[in-house]
Protein backbone atom coordinates (compact mmCIF):
# COMPACT_ATOMS: atom_id res chain seq x y z
CA UNK A 1 0.00 0.00 0.00
CA UNK A 2 1.47 3.09 -1.29
CA UNK A 3 1.56 6.79 0.73
CA UNK A 4 -1.76 8.27 1.68
CA UNK A 5 -2.95 11.26 -1.20
CA UNK A 6 -5.77 12.99 -1.04
CA UNK A 7 -7.47 14.27 -4.47
CA UNK A 8 -9.21 17.16 -4.98
CA UNK A 9 -10.41 19.10 -7.83
CA UNK A 10 -12.94 21.42 -9.75
CA UNK A 11 -13.98 23.20 -12.69
CA UNK A 12 -13.48 26.53 -12.18
CA UNK A 13 -15.10 29.38 -13.90
CA UNK A 14 -14.41 30.04 -16.97
CA UNK A 15 -14.11 26.20 -17.42
CA UNK A 16 -10.85 25.21 -16.10
CA UNK A 17 -10.37 22.16 -14.49
CA UNK A 18 -8.07 22.04 -11.73
CA UNK A 19 -6.64 18.89 -9.57
CA UNK A 20 -4.85 19.17 -6.44
CA UNK A 21 -3.07 16.10 -4.62
CA UNK A 22 -1.78 16.45 -1.19
CA UNK A 23 0.79 13.41 -0.12
CA UNK A 24 0.94 12.25 3.30
CA UNK A 25 4.09 14.45 4.14
CA UNK A 26 2.02 17.84 2.91
CA UNK A 27 3.67 17.86 -0.54
CA UNK A 28 0.83 19.66 -2.89
CA UNK A 29 0.75 18.47 -6.43
CA UNK A 30 -1.42 20.88 -8.97
CA UNK A 31 -2.09 19.77 -12.16
CA UNK A 32 -4.88 20.52 -14.96
CA UNK A 33 -5.55 22.69 -17.67
CA UNK A 34 -5.20 26.28 -16.68
CA UNK A 35 -2.72 28.67 -17.76
CA UNK A 36 0.22 29.94 -15.01
CA UNK A 37 3.30 32.27 -16.67
CA UNK A 38 5.41 31.66 -16.56
CA UNK A 39 5.15 27.73 -16.78
CA UNK A 40 8.74 27.64 -14.36
CA UNK A 41 7.03 29.32 -10.91
CA UNK A 42 4.28 26.04 -10.87
CA UNK A 43 7.16 24.19 -9.05
CA UNK A 44 7.66 27.24 -6.35
CA UNK A 45 3.66 27.57 -5.95
CA UNK A 46 3.37 24.07 -5.41
CA UNK A 47 6.22 24.13 -2.40
CA UNK A 48 4.53 27.47 -1.25
CA UNK A 49 0.73 25.98 -0.81
CA UNK A 50 2.78 22.93 0.77
CA UNK A 51 4.67 25.41 3.34
CA UNK A 52 1.43 27.19 4.60
CA UNK A 53 0.36 26.82 8.21
CA UNK A 54 -3.36 24.78 9.06
CA UNK A 55 -3.88 28.65 10.16
CA UNK A 56 -2.80 30.13 6.54
CA UNK A 57 -5.06 27.66 5.02
CA UNK A 58 -8.33 29.31 6.89
CA UNK A 59 -7.45 32.47 4.52
CA UNK A 60 -4.85 31.04 1.95
CA UNK A 61 -6.31 33.08 -0.81
CA UNK A 62 -4.69 36.23 0.20
CA UNK A 63 -1.46 34.97 0.88
CA UNK A 64 -1.68 32.89 -2.26
CA UNK A 65 -2.04 36.35 -4.33
CA UNK A 66 0.72 38.12 -2.15
CA UNK A 67 3.10 35.11 -3.40
CA UNK A 68 1.89 35.48 -7.02
CA UNK A 69 2.39 39.40 -7.33
CA UNK A 70 5.83 38.89 -5.04
CA UNK A 71 7.18 36.51 -7.74
CA UNK A 72 5.27 38.22 -10.53
CA UNK A 73 3.46 35.59 -11.69
CA UNK A 74 -0.34 35.21 -13.31
CA UNK A 75 -2.93 33.25 -13.74
CA UNK A 76 -5.46 32.65 -16.21
CA UNK A 77 -8.74 30.32 -16.11
CA UNK A 78 -7.91 30.19 -12.05
CA UNK A 79 -7.72 32.47 -9.13
CA UNK A 80 -6.74 32.63 -6.01
CA UNK A 81 -9.54 31.60 -4.15
CA UNK A 82 -9.87 28.51 -6.29
CA UNK A 83 -6.52 27.25 -5.07
CA UNK A 84 -7.46 28.01 -1.41
CA UNK A 85 -10.97 26.35 -1.71
CA UNK A 86 -9.11 23.38 -3.07
CA UNK A 87 -6.53 23.18 -0.20
CA UNK A 88 -8.50 23.59 2.32
CA UNK A 89 -10.41 20.45 1.15
CA UNK A 90 -7.26 18.20 0.46
CA UNK A 91 -6.46 19.11 4.15
CA UNK A 92 -9.26 18.61 5.74
CA UNK B 1 8.03 44.32 -39.10
CA UNK B 2 8.50 42.19 -41.51
CA UNK B 3 6.68 38.63 -40.46
CA UNK B 4 8.11 34.97 -42.17
CA UNK B 5 5.35 32.85 -43.21
CA UNK B 6 6.65 28.79 -43.08
CA UNK B 7 5.67 26.07 -45.88
CA UNK B 8 2.31 23.63 -44.62
CA UNK B 9 4.52 20.51 -43.34
CA UNK B 10 2.57 17.50 -41.63
CA UNK B 11 5.27 16.36 -39.24
CA UNK B 12 5.10 14.63 -36.22
CA UNK B 13 4.12 15.61 -32.83
CA UNK B 14 7.41 15.59 -30.95
CA UNK B 15 8.63 17.26 -34.17
CA UNK B 16 5.67 20.12 -34.60
CA UNK B 17 6.47 21.05 -31.00
CA UNK B 18 10.13 20.93 -31.56
CA UNK B 19 9.87 23.21 -34.25
CA UNK B 20 7.55 26.08 -32.81
CA UNK B 21 10.20 26.00 -29.95
CA UNK B 22 13.16 26.42 -31.85
CA UNK B 23 11.74 29.01 -34.26
CA UNK B 24 10.99 30.65 -30.56
CA UNK B 25 14.89 30.28 -29.84
CA UNK B 26 15.64 32.08 -33.11
CA UNK B 27 13.60 34.96 -32.72
CA UNK B 28 14.62 35.21 -28.56
CA UNK B 29 18.08 35.53 -30.57
CA UNK B 30 16.60 37.88 -33.29
CA UNK B 31 17.87 35.83 -36.19
CA UNK B 32 14.81 35.05 -36.92
CA UNK B 33 11.69 37.59 -37.62
CA UNK B 34 8.24 36.69 -36.20
CA UNK B 35 7.39 33.92 -37.65
CA UNK B 36 3.23 31.94 -38.63
CA UNK B 37 3.33 28.84 -39.42
CA UNK B 38 0.25 26.40 -39.84
CA UNK B 39 0.66 22.84 -39.64
CA UNK B 40 -0.57 19.06 -39.66
CA UNK B 41 0.06 16.14 -37.63
CA UNK B 42 1.17 12.41 -39.45
CA UNK B 43 0.04 10.38 -38.11
CA UNK B 44 -2.17 11.72 -35.59
CA UNK B 45 -1.10 12.72 -32.02
CA UNK B 46 -2.31 13.73 -28.73
CA UNK B 47 -1.09 16.72 -26.87
CA UNK B 48 -1.24 17.24 -23.01
CA UNK B 49 -0.89 20.90 -21.35
CA UNK B 50 2.53 21.66 -19.13
CA UNK B 51 0.39 21.31 -16.33
CA UNK B 52 -1.66 18.18 -16.97
CA UNK B 53 -1.41 14.58 -15.87
CA UNK B 54 -0.62 11.31 -18.48
CA UNK B 55 -3.75 10.28 -16.55
CA UNK B 56 -5.75 12.72 -19.16
CA UNK B 57 -4.91 10.19 -22.11
CA UNK B 58 -5.40 6.48 -22.13
CA UNK B 59 -1.35 5.97 -23.14
CA UNK B 60 -2.16 2.11 -24.44
CA UNK B 61 -4.99 3.49 -27.00
CA UNK B 62 -2.57 5.58 -28.26
CA UNK B 63 0.60 3.37 -28.59
CA UNK B 64 -2.31 0.68 -29.94
CA UNK B 65 -3.64 3.46 -32.51
CA UNK B 66 -0.23 4.64 -33.45
CA UNK B 67 -0.67 7.66 -31.92
CA UNK B 68 1.85 10.31 -30.93
CA UNK B 69 1.49 11.15 -27.20
CA UNK B 70 3.52 14.58 -26.86
CA UNK B 71 3.40 17.24 -23.61
CA UNK B 72 3.27 20.93 -24.85
CA UNK B 73 5.59 23.35 -23.57
CA UNK B 74 2.12 25.17 -23.00
CA UNK B 75 -0.94 25.28 -20.52
CA UNK B 76 -4.33 24.20 -21.57
CA UNK B 77 -5.93 21.09 -22.23
CA UNK B 78 -5.37 17.70 -23.88
CA UNK B 79 -6.57 17.64 -27.64
CA UNK B 80 -6.33 14.88 -30.30
CA UNK B 81 -5.11 16.33 -33.45
CA UNK B 82 -6.22 14.40 -36.26
CA UNK B 83 -4.22 13.82 -39.64
CA UNK B 84 -7.13 15.15 -41.84
CA UNK B 85 -9.49 16.75 -39.19
CA UNK B 86 -8.00 20.30 -38.33
CA UNK B 87 -4.97 23.10 -39.11
CA UNK B 88 -2.81 24.12 -36.28
CA UNK B 89 -1.29 27.51 -36.62
CA UNK B 90 1.35 29.00 -34.36
CA UNK B 91 2.65 31.92 -34.04
CA UNK B 92 5.61 33.48 -32.74
CA UNK B 93 6.96 36.73 -31.89
CA UNK B 94 9.22 39.14 -29.64
CA UNK B 95 6.65 39.50 -26.54
CA UNK B 96 6.66 43.49 -26.81
CA UNK B 97 4.60 42.83 -30.15
CA UNK B 98 1.71 41.67 -27.99
CA UNK B 99 1.96 43.58 -24.75
CA UNK B 100 1.33 42.56 -21.08
CA UNK B 101 -2.29 41.72 -21.37
CA UNK B 102 -1.94 37.90 -21.61
CA UNK B 103 -6.13 37.56 -21.92
CA UNK B 104 -5.82 40.68 -24.71
CA UNK B 105 -3.64 39.04 -26.57
CA UNK B 106 -5.28 35.29 -26.71
CA UNK B 107 -8.36 37.77 -28.40
CA UNK B 108 -6.23 39.31 -30.50
CA UNK B 109 -4.79 36.14 -31.83
CA UNK B 110 -7.75 34.33 -31.80
CA UNK B 111 -9.41 37.54 -33.92
CA UNK B 112 -7.38 36.23 -37.20
CA UNK B 113 -9.16 32.98 -37.01
CA UNK B 114 -12.38 35.03 -36.59
CA UNK B 115 -11.55 37.24 -39.62
CA UNK B 116 -10.51 33.49 -41.36
CA UNK B 117 -13.75 32.06 -40.74
CA UNK B 118 -15.34 35.25 -41.71
CA UNK B 119 -14.16 34.81 -45.07
CA UNK B 120 -15.17 31.39 -45.66
CA UNK B 121 -19.08 32.96 -44.49
CA UNK B 122 -18.99 31.97 -40.58
CA UNK B 123 -19.62 34.10 -37.87
CA UNK B 124 -17.70 32.89 -35.14
CA UNK B 125 -17.07 34.46 -31.61
CA UNK B 126 -13.86 35.07 -28.74
CA UNK B 127 -15.10 32.58 -25.82
CA UNK B 128 -12.08 33.65 -23.31
CA UNK B 129 -9.66 32.52 -21.74
CA UNK B 130 -8.84 30.62 -25.84
CA UNK B 131 -11.28 29.49 -27.75
CA UNK B 132 -13.57 30.76 -30.75
CA UNK B 133 -17.10 29.15 -30.76
CA UNK B 134 -19.74 28.47 -33.73
CA UNK B 135 -23.06 28.39 -32.02
CA UNK B 136 -21.70 28.42 -28.53
CA UNK B 137 -19.93 25.29 -29.28
CA UNK B 138 -15.93 25.27 -29.37
CA UNK B 139 -14.58 25.00 -32.74
CA UNK B 140 -10.71 26.29 -31.78
CA UNK B 141 -8.68 26.30 -28.87
CA UNK B 142 -5.41 27.43 -28.19
CA UNK B 143 -2.57 28.04 -25.35
CA UNK B 144 -0.25 30.77 -25.29
CA UNK B 145 3.31 30.95 -23.60
CA UNK B 146 5.64 33.87 -23.02
CA UNK B 147 9.32 32.79 -22.07
CA UNK B 148 12.75 34.88 -22.56
CA UNK B 149 11.00 37.53 -24.12
CA UNK B 150 9.17 35.59 -26.52
CA UNK B 151 5.56 34.97 -27.01
CA UNK B 152 4.38 31.87 -28.77
CA UNK B 153 0.58 30.95 -29.23
CA UNK B 154 -0.71 27.96 -31.43
CA UNK B 155 -3.98 26.79 -31.64
CA UNK B 156 -6.52 24.55 -33.43
CA UNK B 157 -9.09 25.35 -36.35
CA UNK B 158 -10.76 22.02 -36.66
CA UNK B 159 -12.25 20.72 -40.02
CA UNK B 160 -13.78 17.19 -38.95
CA UNK B 161 -13.79 14.80 -36.12
CA UNK B 162 -13.56 11.36 -35.26
CA UNK B 163 -15.75 11.81 -32.34
CA UNK B 164 -14.90 7.72 -31.90
CA UNK B 165 -11.00 8.16 -32.04
CA UNK B 166 -11.15 11.30 -30.39
CA UNK B 167 -12.97 9.63 -26.85
CA UNK B 168 -10.56 6.90 -27.90
CA UNK B 169 -8.19 8.54 -26.32
CA UNK B 170 -8.72 10.71 -24.07
CA UNK B 171 -9.77 9.66 -20.56
CA UNK B 172 -13.46 11.31 -19.39
CA UNK B 173 -12.61 14.16 -17.69
CA UNK B 174 -10.40 15.31 -20.32
CA UNK B 175 -12.66 14.49 -23.32
CA UNK B 176 -15.30 16.49 -21.53
CA UNK B 177 -13.16 19.60 -21.77
CA UNK B 178 -12.41 18.99 -25.53
CA UNK B 179 -14.56 19.29 -28.41
CA UNK B 180 -17.74 17.99 -27.45
CA UNK B 181 -20.67 18.21 -29.73
CA UNK B 182 -18.56 19.90 -32.34
CA UNK B 183 -19.81 17.00 -34.80
CA UNK B 184 -22.98 19.32 -34.77
CA UNK B 185 -21.44 22.86 -35.39
CA UNK B 186 -20.05 21.08 -38.12
CA UNK B 187 -22.95 19.46 -39.50
CA UNK B 188 -24.56 22.73 -38.89
CA UNK B 189 -22.14 24.94 -40.49
CA UNK B 190 -22.03 24.07 -44.22
CA UNK B 191 -19.58 26.71 -45.24
CA UNK B 192 -16.43 24.98 -43.17
CA UNK B 193 -18.16 21.44 -44.14
CA UNK B 194 -17.82 21.56 -47.56
CA UNK B 195 -14.45 24.33 -47.71
CA UNK B 196 -11.42 22.56 -48.98
CA UNK B 197 -8.53 22.17 -46.73
CA UNK B 198 -6.59 24.52 -48.84
CA UNK B 199 -9.72 27.05 -49.14
CA UNK B 200 -9.59 26.71 -44.87
CA UNK B 201 -5.58 27.45 -44.70
CA UNK B 202 -6.22 30.23 -47.68
CA UNK B 203 -8.29 31.84 -45.17
CA UNK B 204 -6.20 31.66 -42.06
CA UNK B 205 -3.40 33.07 -44.02
CA UNK B 206 -5.52 36.06 -45.07
CA UNK B 207 -6.69 36.41 -41.61
CA UNK B 208 -2.87 36.17 -39.98
CA UNK B 209 -1.39 38.44 -42.78
CA UNK B 210 -3.41 40.64 -43.94
CA UNK B 211 -3.07 43.56 -41.81
CA UNK B 212 1.14 42.55 -41.91
CA UNK B 213 3.94 42.44 -44.11
CA UNK B 214 5.23 39.55 -44.68
CA UNK B 215 7.13 36.81 -47.09
CA UNK B 216 7.06 33.29 -47.35
CA UNK B 217 10.43 31.19 -46.73
CA UNK B 218 11.77 27.87 -45.14
CA UNK B 219 12.86 27.02 -41.96
CA UNK B 220 16.70 28.10 -41.38
CA UNK B 221 19.42 25.18 -41.54
CA UNK B 222 19.90 25.98 -38.04
CA UNK B 223 16.24 26.05 -36.73
CA UNK B 224 16.06 22.60 -38.44
CA UNK B 225 18.62 21.10 -36.72
CA UNK B 226 17.57 22.30 -33.55
CA UNK B 227 14.13 21.48 -34.02
CA UNK B 228 15.44 17.72 -34.44
CA UNK B 229 17.51 17.85 -31.16
CA UNK B 230 14.95 19.37 -29.42
CA UNK B 231 12.09 16.45 -30.86
CA UNK B 232 14.55 14.14 -28.61
CA UNK B 233 13.35 15.89 -25.72
CA UNK B 234 9.50 15.54 -26.64
CA UNK B 235 9.74 12.29 -27.10
CA UNK B 236 11.32 11.49 -24.44
CA UNK B 237 9.20 9.39 -21.76
CA UNK B 238 10.70 11.77 -18.50
CA UNK B 239 8.76 14.79 -20.06
CA UNK B 240 6.02 13.44 -21.36
CA UNK B 241 5.26 11.08 -18.05
CA UNK B 242 6.14 14.59 -16.26
CA UNK B 243 2.95 15.05 -14.26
Amino acid sequence: MGPRVIRAERKVPGGKLVQMAAGSDGAIQLTGDFFLYPEDGLAGLEAFLSSLSDEEQDAAAGPIREYMERSGMRMLGLRPEDLADLLAEVRS
Amino acid sequence: MMWRLLPFTAERGAMNMAIDEAVAEAVRLDASPPTIRFYSWSPGAVTIGCFQSTEEVDVDACARLGVDLVRRRTGGGAVYHDPQGEITYSIIAPERLFGHDIQASYRQVCGHVIDALRLLGIGSRFRPVNDIEVGGRKISGSAQTRRGGVFLQHGTLLLSLDTERMFSLLRPSAAKLSNRNVNDILTSVGSLASASRDEVLEALRKGFLSSREWGASRLMSDEESRARELAARYRDDDWTFLR
